[in-house]
């Protein structure tokens, strides 16, 4: 599915509910294969809606999102599984399958009806357990995962969908500090060396601005859009938190108190 | 369960199948001389009447309701994501029985007659389903539509004592012996027509396993992997509703197959996937309702109701689903 390189543009955007926006001026960003991308922004800002609007989950108010140039909504849904993949926190599965087992729906799009798997399949999936280090958790029931591992999971199975744009939604939200440097260390990786667009909702904002080759921060009904150094230096980093005892620290790049 | 074990399984189930099968075919009150297979396939004779017009629809009709009821209550578990989903939780095989009521104890019979008592409980089934769907569309908690479900039935089942309590004794005692799951009260022709249907609906399930799969999952994951998640929630449903239609008209409400077969199958090859649980449903399903058909015309000279017997094996398994929590099938 490796055409021309893969991009997605959003242009003059208004998401939300009904009768409810999310922002006051329309959304503008154009983001291309090789970047990774983050969402950061209060609860209830938008991040969630605006990663399903892009998946087309979610209709928008106006305005419309290009995927290489053409209109998503346009596409057939299994003809855009092969561009885009997605992962959030919904747990509700019925029946239990081995961690084993779950990874293969991944491959779903590429299966045929037989559902036989190839060793291409086999080996994707291979690949993706052992760069995740999730071996362990293999023969496990999905059931009774913990919820970081659960993530984990949802993470590696968003990958071996093997499509150019990944949309996570809130990928380290349930894990352990080390687990949650590693998941950024990873996308940011994954997006330059194996030139994917990793779009994610995170509440991580240190990571965020150590790890995104871009940032997308939703802040009272505006948004902006920079890479971190250029938004670190920006007015709107000092009055994001209205909590004295967080202060911004621009040279760092980090959230102190 | 490795793949040799599997097989295994399926084969004997079909051996007890076959057997049952034959069973059914040459036990019963009359005794007929198998030897003389001509007279058996003439039109007319008492042989024929017996094994053709009597017998083989009762068979056809175990078995085909049997597995049909177990692919409904499968596909109902999965679309609904809730191992206590069936036919009969759902309100479906009740919405059914509502109208099959309707057409047997009131003077509704006469006009309708040509449409006849199946399309009535298709008719019936599809209502109730169609609302489920449309609740599907507003409440995402699967626990609601299933209360939906309850109270749906005892809707159904509220207007039913009713309509009995002002019927007359001859069509009441038909209705009556309706409820209690019969085999025997159709013709040939009806039990190929469940047979059909069932076939029908099993190879549907068969050329979209990759989509019914899906549903297992997450509705806003199974999007992203491509699944209409609508679209196949829809057909799955209409599917169920229409094989639990047929059966019900034809041989009443047939409880627990479809609520309890999808587990054995699942428990016996340790899956929820489609393309593992498709045989051994049908197998499960056809077998369950042969033997219990069988064990009703064990005592001589009387028929005892089907679905008491299958209630006496249902309903130890369902403890078992709810006592069991963590278990392979929830």
């Amino acid at each position: 599915m490796n055409l021309e390189s893969a991009h997605i543009e959003i242009k003059a955007l208004q998401f939300g509910y009904s009768n409810h926006r999310l922002l006051d001026k329309p959304l503008h960003f154009t983001a291309k294969q090789g970047e990774f991308i983050c969402v950061a922004g209060k609860n209830g800002c938008g991040k969630s809606t605006l990663l399903k609007t892009i998946l087309t989950l979610h209709q928008p108010i106006s305005g419309s999102v290009l995927l290489n140039k053409k209109d998503i909504y346009h596409l057939k849904n299994e003809e855009r599984a092969f561009y885009i993949a997605y992962a959030d926190a919904d747990r509700q599965i019925f029946g239990n399958f081995t961690v084993k087992d779950y990874l293969l729906f991944g491959r779903y799009p590429y299966l045929s009806v037989e559902l036989k798997p190839t060793e291409q399949d086999i080996k994707q999936i291979e690949q993706l357990v052992e760069y995740f280090n999730i071996a362990h958790l293999l023969q496990k029931d999905i059931q009774t995962l913990s919820s970081g591992e659960y993530r984990m999971l949802q993470i590696v199975t968003a990958f071996v969908q093997d499509t150019q744009v990944v949309i996570l939604d809130e990928p380290t939200a349930n894990l352990d500090l080390d687990k949650s440097v590693n998941v950024f260390d990873k996308l940011s990786d994954l997006a330059k060396r194996q030139n994917k667009l990793i779009i994610i909702a995170t509440h991580q904002i240190n990571l965020a601005f150590k790890y995104a080759s871009k940032i997308l921060l939703f802040h009272q009904r505006n948004y902006y859009f920079d890479s971190p150094s250029k938004l670190a230096k920006a007015p709107v980093m000092q009055a994001f938190f209205d909590n004295d005892s967080l202060h911004w620290n621009a040279e760092k790049m980090i959230f102190e108190w | 369960m490795s793949r040799r074990e599997n097989i295994i399984i399926k084969f004997l189930l079909f051996l007890l199948l076959l057997s049952g099968a034959f069973l059914r075919l040459i036990t019963g009150e009359v005794d007929i001389d198998f030897m003389q297979f001509n007279t058996i396939f003439t039109n007319g004779t008492t042989e024929n009447l017996i094994v053709i017009h009597h017998r083989l629809p009762a068979l056809l009709n175990a078995v085909f309701v049997g597995a049909g009821l177990s692919l409904a209550g499968y596909l109902m578990q999965v679309v609904f994501k809730n191992a206590l989903a069936g036919p009969y939780i759902l309100g479906v095989a009740s919405g059914a029985g509502l109208f099959v009521a309707v057409f047997l104890l009131t003077g509704i019979s006469c006009i309708l007659a040509t449409v006849g008592v199946s399309f009535m409980a298709i008719v019936g089934a599809m209502a109730v389903a169609l609302l489920l769907l449309l609740l599907l569309t507003k409440i995402r908690q699967t626990t609601t539509i299933l209360i939906v479900g309850v109270l749906i039935s005892s809707v159904a089942t509220a207007v039913i004592s009713l309509l009995q309590y002002f019927s007359s004794d001859e069509k009441l005692k038909k209705f009556i012996v309706w409820t209690m799951g019969n085999t025997e009260a159709s013709s040939l022709n009806e039990s190929l027509l469940i047979a059909t249907i069932t076939v029908l609906v099993f190879l549907i399930i068969r050329a979209r396993q990759k989509s019914i799969n899906l549903l297992m999952l997450p509705d806003n994951k199974a999007f992203s992997l491509g699944l209409n998640v609508k679209h196949t929630q829809i057909i799955s449903l209409l599917m169920a509703s229409v094989v639990t239609g047929v059966s019900v008209a034809f041989c009443g409400p047939i409880g627990f197959v479809g609520i309890v077969v999808p587990h054995l199958s699942a428990m016996l090859v340790k899956t929820r996937l489609v393309q593992f649980n498709l045989f051994m449903l049908f197998l499960t399903g056809a077998n369950l309702v042969l033997y219990a058909d069988l064990l009703a015309h064990l005592p001589q000279g009387t028929l005892l109701p089907v679905n008491a017997i299958l209630a006496i094996f249902g309903i130890p398994v369902i403890f078992y689903i709810v006592l069991r929590k963590k278990s392979v099938i929830l």
